[in-house]
């Protein structure tokens, strides 16, 4: 599995256990318009969430802007990078 | 070491089918949706169904000062008051120079102002959060000494708080600034977080200040620790007193021996508060006593210790005779022992009692039982600070009682005194805390605060008593309470009759309800009524009305005539009547 598609299996796995929906589907296209219980308080526990889960942090001017997965999988993917280069640099 | 935020939110699902309910609201200049949720969810943790109600956003001084906002509709038992460093240095910025000076007076005169409207249109506690102090750069080092620098204000405010709240009973302060300050602001405050949303606390942060919250919410109510019970090796000193002798052991000097003493300090530092310390573990007894008897480096002393079991027997048995000695319940026990298989034999079998998980390395023992906060309670009273005396005298009366060979002669010889106190300044407290925490010997299990035990006390229709009794080995302050009401047909109804259990079977009930029984007819009244209103804990009390010659008319009613009644020989006489006869032959 490439790692764009295993980030969205890993977020699809955290949306469900913080909504309690084992049924939840995530696609790229799905925003929060798409999930009844995703509202502004359940928005920001959740890219809280998410950031511990893949141990990142947003800046707080992406935060809530992060209410569309494929733009959230395209956030994490930016920052694995960096970590990746950072740690080239280091080595 | 606490549970995280999420697992806390999922707990709000969960049924609370049987938990207290707690009606909190929460009064704030910052955003407080995610600590409710935190603090509903660490509820359900300690079985409360916490109800919380969120004034709207930095309103407080128009929720507060307004008798008809949403917050007095909500009549909450408990109003949280968050007012937050964040908030107050935006204000403090905008303030002119010479306002700055002396914006800690401002400040605390505002909060002074809205706590006293509180207690004024609800009848609740007040648990106001104190200021998490931070340091703003702008004057560097000298910022902790310049009057008119942020953090010099926070620091002074903070300081009046306690001021305020040593003049208040029901005002209990947060310590959220403890809290920061153990947790580092690095963890507790994220500013992005608190960008988007308002939040000065940080995910990470949010699950210890709701623990601390709940806590103080539940020592309000009474549920509080009231002993400590410790091993020995391992705990009090290192290695092992049955191999190493006297010599060996570590402590003081020796070893790892000063986390040892330090913990044994701490320890001693509780019992002189008013926490009983007792000692349960698995050794010879003459040896397991030696340290506390010769070794020069120990801190706690035989005197120190209120029960002390060294045998061989399991340590849940032992920790059920520890709360039998002393009449307290497990729930109101800590258990401290380095042994992880006695820590999870206790937890099985007594799962009310609290047992810390120590880590592994003994220099981390009093860091770990510090950062758990373990011993929490609303205010300190005389009577706590004398409670471990009257323990080591309640052993000392436990050897007399198995000398005597019978209990009439034993009574006899105690001397004991009555005295008979109205509810006053002197006794409410007292006496509110007795209706709070006695559970075993109380008719009714009626709770009272102080305000509600002060409004008894001024109304006519109640006749009430506060009972103190003390004995040749020592005086035992208040331990019985009776509240009566005045009912249509010369009848008098028993409110609240509550007795603790340190003197049970002393005569007590009888010397109180002859006492009862005399108000009544000094008031005219021919009939007293009563109930036994069941709970878990109160089956000692079941036929009490019935053994003074009360008759149940069904509906568990019961009915005593006042004429009928025969009065109760005892061994305690009255102090009152003593003073009174002093009195008549003086004047």
């Amino acid at each position: 599995m490439d790692k764009y598609a295993q980030i969205l299996r890993t977020l699809e796995e955290l949306f469900r256990e913080y909504f309690g929906d084992d049924t939840l589907c995530l696609f790229p296209e799905t925003t929060n318009a798409d999930i009844a219980d995703w509202d502004s308080v359940a928005h920001i526990q959740l890219v809280f969430e998410i950031e511990s889960r893949f141990a990142v942090r947003f800046d707080a001017a992406d935060i809530m802007k992060l209410n569309h997965i494929g733009f959230i999988a395209d956030k994490l993917m930016e920052l694995s990078e960096n970590e990746r280069e950072s740690f080239g640099g280091l080595s | 070491m606490h549970e995280d935020f999420q697992s806390l939110r999922k707990k709000l699902k969960k049924s609370r089918d049987g938990f207290a309910v707690v009606k909190l609201a929460l009064v704030a200049d910052q955003s407080t949706q995610f600590l409710a949720q935190a603090l509903c969810g660490y509820g359900v943790t300690r079985r409360l169904d916490i109800h919380v109600y969120e004034a709207p956003f930095n309103q407080m001084e128009a929720e507060i000062l307004d008798a008809d906002s949403g917050l007095y509709a909500f009549a909450p038992d408990f109003v949280l008051l968050l007012p937050s460093s964040e908030n107050l240095r935006d204000r403090f910025y905008r303030a002119i120079d010479a306002e700055q000076a002396e914006f800690a007076e401002r400040e605390s005169a505002r909060l002074t102002l809205l706590c006293g409207a509180l207690r004024e249109r609800a009848d609740a506690d007040i648990l106001l959060c104190n200021y998490c102090e931070q340091a703003d750069a702008v004057y560097g080092n000298l910022g902790f000494v310049h009057r008119s620098s942020v953090q010099y204000a926070l620091r002074a405010l903070n300081t009046s708080l306690a001021e305020m709240a040593n003049t208040e009973s029901k005002l209990h302060i947060v310590d959220i600034n403890g809290l920061q300050t153990a947790r580092g602001r690095d963890v507790t405050y994220d500013p992005r977080l608190y960008y988007v949303s308002g939040s000065v606390f940080s995910f990470a942060f949010i699950p210890y200040v709701a623990a601390r919250l709940v806590a103080l919410i539940e020592a309000t109510r009474g549920n509080i620790k009231k002993c400590l019970i410790t091993d020995l090796d391992g705990v009090l000193w290192g290695g092992v007193i049955g191999e190493d002798g006297m010599g060996g052991i570590e402590i003081g000097e020796l070893g790892m021996g000063r986390a040892h003493s330090d913990l044994q300090k701490w320890i001693k530092e509780l019992s002189r508060r008013g926490i009983a310390i007792a000692v349960c573990s698995k050794n010879d007894e003459a040896i397991a006593k030696e340290p506390f008897l010769r070794h020069p480096d120990m801190i706690l002393r035989m005197e120190d210790i209120a029960v002390f079991l060294a045998n061989w027997e399991d340590k849940a048995s032992n920790i059920r005779r520890v709360c039998a000695t002393l009449n307290l319940t497990p729930d109101s026990m800590v258990f401290i022992d380095d042994n992880p298989f006695e820590r999870e034999l206790v937890k099985k079998i007594l799962p009310a009692v609290t047992v810390p998980d120590l880590p592994e390395d003994a220099a981390l023992y009093l860091e770990t039982l510090c950062g758990l906060q373990l011993f929490e309670t609303v205010h300190i009273l005389d009577e706590d600070r004398a409670r471990t005396a009257r323990y080591r005298e309640e052993t000392s009366r436990a050897d007399a009682a198995s000398r005597a060979t019978d209990l009439e002669s034993y009574l006899s010889e105690l001397k004991m005194k009555a005295e008979v106190l109205p509810f006053d300044s002197f006794s409410i407290p007292r006496v509110a805390q007795l209706t709070q925490r006695s559970n075993q010997f109380n008719l009714r299990t009626r709770r009272y605060t102080e305000r509600e035990i002060e409004k008894i006390a001024n109304d006519a229709k109640y006749k009430t008593g506060a009972v103190t009794l003390r004995d040749r080995f020592g005086a035992y302050g208040i331990i019985c309470v009776f509240i009566m009401q005045c009912m249509p047909e010369n009848t008098l109804f028993i409110d609240t009759f509550l007795m603790s259990c340190r003197v049970v079977k002393r005569g007590v009930e009888e010397f109180v309800f002859n006492e009862m029984v005399r108000v009544a007819k000094e008031c005219g009244c021919q009939t007293i009524t009563g109930s036994y209103l069941p709970t878990e804990k109160n089956a000692p009390v079941k036929d009490l009305l019935k053994n003074f010659g009360f008759a149940e008319d069904g509906d568990g009613a019961w009915t005593l005539e006042v004429d009928q009644y025969r009065p109760r020989e005892t061994h305690i006489m009255t102090q009152n009547t003593l003073e009174n006869e002093e009195g008549t032959a003086n004047g």
